[in-house]
């Protein structure tokens, strides 16, 4: 046995891990070879002085402590988790078109009710409709539906006259 | 534990199941801190990365393979949050954990540690030791540390080790050997200085 191959195995050989065969051979090389045996001591030495390395004792207060500061951080990812899908993991539907399909339907119902509010009680809006109407009414009668010697075109006539009005005005 | 068990406690745990995430902690938190201890070389750092580690499992477990075993997928995490803090570590500036600068500024490491020894000459004698021990540990390669603590300190077996460092056992032995050659060279050195 060559001693790359002993140092190969010198673990298990130190824990006798190794078959009886490969023992006897390891044991035979072992027995000649002042330098390999020097390897084995200094394994065994520093597993013996790693083995009685103090080993970490605390006692049940630390425990308990340790045990509860894991469960509270467990507790509060569990809250932090169940805001963020009932805030963030909303569907789209749930999150934009919902909240705007409520808004827009709700400005329609206000509008209607303010205009409908206001021309039953005859206020500002109804007023503004009956000046704007009445304007209208005259800048019709003053500008398409009277000739030049003041005779009332009939439906016909006025809608001639009217493109005859805008073409003259372009 | 039985696997059988540890595997029902997982499915459990997967299913929202949180008393049985607390139990998955009982049963390993003790050896989770201890592994965790000997890394950062420091009580509230331990602390911190056996929760990061649990927080990580609570989080990931449906990611988890139940036809592999639990303890090396958990020893795993905990170990790659420990390497990772201790990376952050040695960027923010302190190289290595200094047990002489803890002194300086009043860091009392025997909060929660039971006395072992009644002789305090005697709790002294070991506890310089132990210093050294793990000094010399920690001026390892990242590699042959990682195998040293298991496998000599914390008494895990080959094959787990082989799990959680996902490397084959041929590379736990041969690391485990140059880790001792080296460890070694640097005790017999430390003790000649004292």
């Amino acid at each position: 046995m060559k001693c790359k191959e002993f140092l190969r195995n010198i673990i298990p050989y130190q824990e006798n891990k190794v078959n009886s065969s490969l023992k006897s051979k390891m044991d035979a090389h072992i027995s000649k070879c002042s330098k390999c045996r020097k390897e084995l001591e200094i394994s065994r030495d520093v597993a013996d002085v790693l083995n009685n390395v103090e080993k970490i004792e605390r006692d049940e207060y630390f425990w308990n402590n340790l045990y509860n500061d894991i469960r509270n951080v467990r507790i509060g990812y569990n809250v932090v988790c169940e805001k963020y899908h009932s805030e963030y993991k909303l569907s789209f539907w749930e999150r934009f078109l919902k909240p705007a399909m409520i808004g827009f339907s709700f400005g329609i119902l206000l509008f209607f009710m303010y205009f409908y509010i206001d021309f039953k009680s005859g206020g500002l809006w109804k007023q503004k409709y009956i000046e704007f109407a009445g304007k209208e009414m005259e800048f019709y009668i003053d500008e398409h539906s009277l000739t030049e010697n003041g005779n009332i075109f009939s439906q016909g006539e006025l809608t001639t006259s009217f493109v005859s009005f805008q073409e003259n005005n372009k | 534990m039985v696997d059988f068990e540890e595997n029902k406690l997982i499915e459990n745990i997967k299913k929202g199941d949180n008393r049985a995430f607390d139990k998955l902690v009982q049963i390993y938190m003790k050896r989770a801190y201890s592994v965790a201890f000997r890394y950062m070389q420091k009580d509230e750092d331990a602390q911190d990365m056996v929760q990061e580690a649990f927080i990580k499992v609570y989080i990931n477990i449906d990611k988890f393979n139940e036809n592999y075993g639990f303890s090396s997928w958990f020893y795993r995490i905990l170990i790659n949050c420990c390497i990772n803090a201790l990376k952050r570590r040695q960027k923010s500036g302190s190289l290595v954990y200094s047990w002489e600068k803890d002194k300086e500024i009043g860091v009392d490491d025997n909060i929660g540690i039971q006395n072992v020894t009644k002789d305090p000459e005697e709790d002294l004698i070991l506890k310089e030791k132990n210093r050294i021990i793990m000094e010399g540990i920690n001026f390892l390669p990242s590699k042959q540390k990682d195998v040293l603590i298991l496998y000599d300190i914390e008494g895990f077996d080959q094959r787990e080790i082989s799990n959680i460092l996902n490397i084959p056992i041929g590379s736990v032995m041969s690391r485990l050997y140059y880790g001792r050659r080296k460890l070694k060279k640097y005790l017999e050195k430390a003790l000649k200085e004292t």
